[in-house]
């Protein structure tokens, strides 16, 4: 087995990963605790998260070297080597998210997408804009707004679809704040073993970071 | 005279608790004003009406209990889609 070439930590995530980290954990944040579930915050939120998370994942293609998912591809038994190595005491360093917050990235962007798409079939796949008009038409008495032609004679049975989605919705939801204090854990216990601070190059950091040779 | 007081008591009380929240299913119409009518008659008093998924949801009080209720309504049918008891 071959050594892995000793490597200089990220010392400064670039802006777009900064930037795309922070919102998706305030939005994460506000729309699991503060906003109401299917309210007008709650959707425009999601809308705008679902923006961050495009943008994250379009820069996981096209952005530097260090935030591109081929610098840290999925990996679980490299993860559980990684998590050993934490354990012991001796964890190395990655020129990009180490194993297992590769992982973690990954769970926490598959189930924001699930938590994404679930909101767009219990909507119907309404902008927050059309909402926005269909509520002021309700608070003026008019429902008709939210009738659809398509809609057939038993749609006040909630179909398979949306009973369906609204389950998995639900069960995100609580996933992903089961994920974010796992992610929470993951970066205190590291920053110790590693007497560094793993939350400054996501926030100022001070340089680029460079592979040594 | 105890007895005659519970009975007294069961009989003041009779009508709060015959009176239930809507059913899923229950028609309680396609706008506010008959909407309000029938959810009052449930007992599901000073509804306030908004939208949710969609459906027209209405938030009002259990007259039986004082609890907060939201009853989901199909705002074609008229027909109630789901209850869900406090907020």
């Amino acid at each position: 087995m071959t050594t892995p070439p000793s490597v200089k930590p990220v010392s400064l995530w670039d802006p777009v990963v900064r930037l795309t980290h922070w919102s998706i954990a305030v939005i994460v944040l506000m729309n699991a605790l503060l906003t109401e579930g299917g309210g007008q915050i709650h959707v425009w939120v999601g809308w705008i998260g679902m923006a961050i998370l495009v943008l994250r994942l379009l820069w996981g293609l096209i952005g530097p070297a260090e935030a591109r998912f081929s610098a840290f591809p999925p990996n679980p038994r490299a993860a559980i080597s990684h998590l050993a190595t934490l354990v012991a005491g001796r964890p190395r360093d990655y020129p990009s998210h180490n194993p297992a917050g590769a992982l973690m990235a990954y769970a926490l962007w598959a189930t924001l997408a699930a938590l994404m798409m679930t909101g767009l079939v219990m909507t119907g796949g309404a902008t927050p804009m059309q909402i926005d008009d269909q509520r002021a038409a309700v608070a003026l008495g008019d429902w008709s707004v939210l009738v659809k032609e398509s809609d057939d004679e038993d749609s006040h049975k909630p179909g398979p679809w949306k009973k369906t989605a609204k389950e998995v919705h639900e069960v995100a939801g609580n996933l992903i704040l089961f994920l974010v204090a796992l992610h929470i854990a993951g970066v205190v216990l590291e920053s110790r073993a590693m007497r560094r601070n793993l939350v400054k190059p996501m926030l100022l950091g001070a340089a680029k970071s460079k592979v040594r040779k | 005279m105890k007895t005659r007081l519970l009975l007294a008591l069961a009989l003041t009380t009779m009508p709060f608790a015959a009176m239930a929240l809507p059913a899923v299913g229950d028609m309680v119409g396609v706008n506010p004003d008959e909407a309000t009518t029938a959810l009052t008659a449930a007992g599901c008093t000073e509804p306030k009406f908004d939208v949710e998924d969609g459906q027209i949801e209405a938030k009002c009080t259990d007259a039986a209990t004082g609890n907060l209720a939201e009853i989901y309504i199909d705002p074609k049918t008229g027909a109630v889609t789901e209850v869900k008891m406090g907020d």
